[in-house]
């Protein structure tokens, strides 16, 4: 059940989320006048609630004991009727206070999210997981739930109690005294059979999870289930996990809807009470019946909003959970701090780019042993020259053009390029001189042409056409209005890395760098990139990292990389 | 629409859960029903100073009804969810059937890509479908018939000024609410979905945005749609609460007009005093059981989508029928293809015209690119599927003659994903041959190259390789379901891209292991990577459901152009 991973969540976290997250209301100014109007809104509904009820049974007494003919009634019935259309509209009005002020809570919310990814990125600080994606996009909607069924209810489940006794004080003093006691016992259970549940559940829920996972598992592995003929068995145990899984379900169901049966239990017994005890009293003509019906008719409505706010709890957590990781990642960021630049001094001996001794570790929570990705790196990069970097995976290849692109900086030595330390360099002017091809091409929604411009948004059609033809993805030329899906759906790999390549040269790069240009994609991709290289690479000093050699048998220069280390020069080329 | 009636169908194969959650849910709004009318008896029969005896009945009662409604709702979701439970229970199981029965090629010839995910989602909708779409209206029918039955005993007139507006809430209003939501809400569904998705790229994107320099266009593109999105809610914002605002008034109107009638009644004489106070709670309290309504009838055009692609796959065909009179398996037997075509459910041809042949122990080659066809043609040979035309046959018997567990134990099939369940590597190799004993599975992991490896692991053949084998290193993962294949032991192993996504060092050590460990048995060896093919027999290259090229390794290098080319590549990153 979706449920389940919330509620392992909401159990395992050490750092319970709270109710109410007070940067959530610094977010925009349309929160703050949210929180008045609700607030002020609530006061009038809980007034209206009182008056009804006071409206109500002063009607049914002058009919009941009375005897007032009905003529004499109209009034009193328009002022109900008013009454109830007041409720109406004031609950429209919060509802529509509260969806416009969750509307612009995630718009804002999503923006700086953003924002700070990308701040964060550039600074070379990893921001956060995939999971921020879900956060910004689920994870935000979820405070739809928070502003406008939790909150609202939260806030009449304070007014409208106090209100009501402060009233019944002065009419029957001592249901006042039952209420008073009985409306804090309800968040008061909440909280103590909230945790008992969660605690008690939270084991279980992965004894569920796992016959949940059984079952997915048994249809991912159909495949090998058919070959081996060891489905037969398989596919009834689907019945008999569907079975344990339902059993354990329940079990763990029994103990949690508790909260919700003592939610219920304090609110109807509290009425139940009430009543019982107003009546006595009528009975001995110590309250009059009026004001006794009007307490009857009002003790539900005591109740009511808590228990609503109760239902929502979860929904609405998940929301707040969900902002809170947002608010994690921009504290985490800082603003931007000016940089120094410098600019370089050139000397014809001068290097382009050149690693000094350059050891960088990731920066992770693991400050103990963080590991070494680069020990001790010494490269010069000349103008003008192809250079590769072959190794295996895992030897610090990507982390290379990682640190070139400014993204981290080395964690001892240095790192310079036209002479200058890459921490004084201004890195937006710096990044505009260098095409990346990554390895994993990344794509957006939009034509080809949006594609390949993205990075020089200023070139021409022809110019596009024509960089598609240079890198030899002259498929792609007659499908350049064509709509491709995110992340390139609707092209092969291979046209994807195309893409991509094309969109790096749009730029005219002094600096190219290929992070694996061949892998992943086919052999005919493979040698129409590996013909069309020298075209690309004319004029441009060219960083090829691969642990393939399929264009590292066109680099000037091939140096191998090991376990973060320049191993050996691997020889020049063949030219 | 039809899915959701059999869903419907399945619910009355549990007649007696479902009528006692129903009831216990109109029980459970009955409790409120009651406590209230019985508290508002008890003290309009108090204000006329009876002996306090009189009013025994009315205080039970106001106290049982204050304690059952938290009992009944209690029951009432354990019981609806204990319902919902064994419901998906029963469509597992018919879905296992069904994708059984389905086997692979049928499952991939579904129309979206990926049938288990979206089987999976459509089932965690359907879970929820009797607990928010299908008993709130049919507990609200209960508390209307028992609404209209209290009014009929106790004041005939009020009927029409309770039951009228009670309806009206039951379904105008969300009726009205959900037209008014779905016109103001369209286009906003696309908006929103451009708007996810360019949050989704800025988020994962944000390395290559950052390099290009594109940050301030792809923000302000972002921003853009979300500020649509934003204006469209706002615009929407006054739709929301309108149900609840309009079942409120609905509320004052069934009061006000059952006080008038009262007032009328009991100035004629013909009603009681006593009864005025119940009768006005009997007009507010069953308003709660159509609360619900609007939300679920929101619910209802996802759920019926969700049963109708359900029952799409529960009802679907099988690609291949069961044999009518199975023929045995000769010895030593050449397996066929003649002319074989496979045409898409579109009506294009995706393979053929095939002709090729397989002898025992011989090693067949096939390269091309993806979408090439390969894999439709490894589903002929094991029988995934039928061809549309032309055939395949092992020792002169048509493959549809076969019965199928002959053909299950002769032919092998291994694809790239080289799926692990969640267990022992011990367990997963076994699957190859339950009966075989430890040491039968250590000699075979000695034999593709696990050996070292395991005597690594602390725990040996014991060790779990986590769920769908996500523990274990994609060329371990290989080796392993090579080495359930070889255990297995069929005379014909089909290896589907075996080498797909490994660099390209492992991926020639696991070539390696594949050619020296299957020794006699005859090979089929898929992949778009030209890797190991010089050790195979014939080769066959494809290129849009065709064979463009075939003949031995040299023979191919000397006069297929495409294959060199291929070859080349293969060989400059070596």
């Amino acid at each position: 059940m979706s449920r389940h991973p919330r509620t392992e969540k909401a159990a395992a976290g050490t750092d319970r989320t709270r109710p109410i997250d007070r940067r959530l209301f610094g977010t925009t100014e349309g929160v703050r006048r949210y929180l008045g109007v609700t607030v002020a809104l609530g006061l009038a509904s809980a007034i209206a609630v009182i008056a009804g009820a006071a409206v109500l049974a002063g009607i049914v007494n002058r009919i009941f004991l009375d005897g007032v003919a009905p003529s004499d009634l109209i009034g009193g019935l328009v002022a109900l009727g008013f009454i109830y259309l007041a409720r109406g509209v004031l609950e429209w009005g919060r509802s529509v206070a509260a969806h416009r002020a969750a509307a612009d809570v995630k718009r804002v919310m999503r923006d700086r999210l953003m924002r700070a990814v990308l701040v964060q990125t550039s600074q070379g600080r990893a921001a956060g997981s995939g999971d921020l994606a879900v956060t910004a996009t689920t994870g935000i909607d979820a405070l739809d739930a928070y502003f406008s069924r939790y909150l609202p209810q939260l806030v009449l489940g304070a007014l409208i109690p106090l209100l009501a006794i402060v009233w019944i004080v002065t009419v029957d003093p001592l249901t006042a005294v039952i209420i008073a006691i009985t409306v804090p016992l309800i968040p008061v259970f909440m909280a103590l059979i909230g945790n008992y549940a969660d605690q008690a559940t939270q084991s279980r829920w992965r004894t569920i999870r796992m016959l949940g996972d059984g079952l997915v598992e048994t249809l991912r592995g159909l495949l090998t289930l058919e070959v081996y003929g060891a489905g037969e068995g398989r596919f009834d145990r689907v019945r008999r996990l569907s079975d344990e899984y339902r059993k354990q379900t329940m079990a763990t169901l029994r103990i949690a809807f508790l909260s919700a049966f003592v939610l219920e239990l304090v609110a109807t017994m509290s009425t139940a009470v009430v009543a019982v005890a107003v009546g006595l009293r009528v009975v001995s003509g110590s309250l009059d019946f009026e004001p006794a019906l009007a307490i009857l008719i009002l003790a539900p409505e005591v109740y009511a909003p808590l228990r609503k706010a109760g239902s929502e709890f979860h929904a609405a957590m998940d929301g707040v959970e969900a902002a809170r990781s947002v608010f994690d990642v921009l504290e985490a960021s800082p603003p931007m701090g000016g940089r120094t630049t410098i600019r370089p001094a050139l000397s014809p001996d001068t290097p382009f780019v050149e690693f000094a001794s350059v050891t960088y570790q990731y920066p992770t929570w693991d400050k103990e042993r963080p590991p070494t990705v680069l020990d001790g790196v010494d490269l010069r990069i000349e103008r003008g020259e192809h250079l590769a970097v072959i190794g295996s995976s895992g030897a610090g290849k990507s982390t290379l053009i990682r640190l070139i692109l400014g993204f981290g900086a080395p964690t001892t030595g240095s790192l310079a390029v036209d002479g200058v330390p890459i921490d004084r360099l201004d890195l937006k002017a710096w990044r505009s001189r260098i095409g990346w091809v990554g390895q994993d091409p990344f794509l957006i929604a939009g034509t080809v042409l949006d594609n390949v411009r993205l990075g020089s948004p200023d070139a021409d059609r022809d110019r596009v056409a024509g960089v598609l033809e240079l890198v030899g993805a002259v498929d792609l030329i007659p499908r350049i209005d064509e709509t491709i899906g995110e992340r390139g759906t609707g092209l092969s790999n291979g046209q994807r890395r195309m893409v991509t390549l094309a969109r790096a040269i749009l730029r005219e790069p002094d600096l190219l760098l290929l992070d694996e240009p061949t892998s992943g994609i086919d052999s005919e991709t493979q040698l129409r990139i590996a013909r069309s290289f020298d075209r690309v690479a004319a004029g441009r000093t060219v960083l090829t990292v691969a642990h393939q050699r399929v264009l590292v048998g066109l680099a000037d220069r091939v140096v191998v990389i090991d376990h973060g280390s320049i191993a050996a020069p691997a020889g020049g080329g063949p030219r | 629409m039809r899915g959701f009636l059999r869903l419907l169908g399945s619910l009355g194969s549990h007649p007696g859960r479902l009528a006692a959650s129903i009831a216990a849910g109109a029980a459970t709004i009955g409790a409120s029903i009651g406590l209230l009318t019985t508290s508002a008896y008890l003290i309009s029969a108090a204000a006329l100073h009876p002996p306090i005896l009189d009013l025994t009945v009315a205080i039970v009662g106001v106290r049982f009804f204050g304690i059952s409604r938290a009992v009944f709702r209690y029951l009432e979701r354990i019981m609806s969810h204990e319902l919902s439970l064994r419901l998906l229970a029963d469509l597992r199981g018919s879905l296992a059937r069904a994708i059984h029965r389905l086997g692979p090629a049928g499952v991939a010839s579904f129309r979206a890509g990926d049938l288990v995910g979206r089987v999976l989602d459509d089932v965690d909708e359907i879970q929820h479908v009797f607990v928010r779409v299908i008993a709130p209206p049919l507990v609200a029918i209960v508390i209307f018939v028992a609404t209209a039955l209290l009014a009929l005993i106790w004041f005939p007139a009020s009927m029409v000024t309770i039951l009228v507006p009670l309806l009206i809430a039951a379904i105008v209003v969300p009726w009205v609410t959900h037209r008014a939501g779905a016109v103001a809400g369209r286009g906003v569904a696309h908006e929103r979905g451009r708007m996810i998705g360019q949050t989704v790229e800025i988020i994962e994107g944000a390395p290559v945005i950052v390099a290009l320099g594109e940050e301030d266009r792809m923000l302000a593109t972002a921003n853009r749609s979300d500020e649509r999105v934003a204006a469209a809610e706002r615009r929407t914002a006054w739709l929301h609460g309108l149900g609840d605002a309009a079942i409120l008034v609905l509320v004052g109107g069934a009061l006000v007009g059952t006080l008038w009638v009262s007032a009328v009644a009991v100035e004629a004489g013909s009603l009681d005093g006593v009864m005025v106070a119940v009768l006005a709670m009997l007009a507010i309290t069953p308003f709660e059981a159509v609360a619900p309504l609007p939300a679920a009838f929101e619910r209802l055009g996802r759920s019926l989508g969700a049963a109708d692609r359900l029952f799409e796959v529960v009802d679907a065909e099988s690609p291949t029928a069961p044999p009518e009179s199975p023929t045995a398996i000769p010895d030593d037997p050449e397996i066929r293809v003649d002319g074989a075509v496979v045409i898409a459910s579109a009506g294009e041809r995706i393979l053929g015209p095939i002709d090729l042949s397989i002898r025992p122990g011989e090693r067949l080659g096939i390269i091309g690119e993806t979408g090439a066809g390969k894999t439709t043609l490894a589903h002929l040979l094991r029988r995934f599927r039928d061809p549309d035309e032309g055939s395949v046959s092992i020792g002169g018997i048509n493959l549809a003659d076969v019965a199928s567990d002959d053909l299950r134990a002769f032919v092998g099939y291994e694809d790239d994903r080289a799926f692990l369940f969640g267990g022992s590597i011990l367990g997963n190799v076994r699957i190859g041959d339950s009966t075989a004993s430890d040491d039968d599975v250590r000699a075979v992991i000695d034999r593709v190259g696990l050996g070292q490896w395991i005597e690594t692991l602390p725990d040996g053949l014991q060790t779990d390789v986590g769920e769908g084998g996500e523990a274990v290193s994609g060329g371990q993962r290989r080796r392993l379901a090579l080495a359930r294949a070889l255990l297995a032991n069929f005379p014909l192993l089909i290896l589907d891209e075996p080498i797909s996504g490994l660099d390209p060092t492992t991926a020639e050590a696991v070539m390696n292991d594949i050619l020296s460990a299957s020794n006699d048995q005859a090979l089929v060896l898929i992949t778009h990577r030209p890797v190991g093919l010089d050790r195979m027999d014939e080769i066959i290259v494809l290129e849009d459901g065709v064979i463009v090229d075939r003949g031995s390794h040299k023979n191919l290098l000397e006069t297929s152009q495409r294959y060199r080319g291929m070859w080349a590549v293969a060989a400059s990153s070596k």
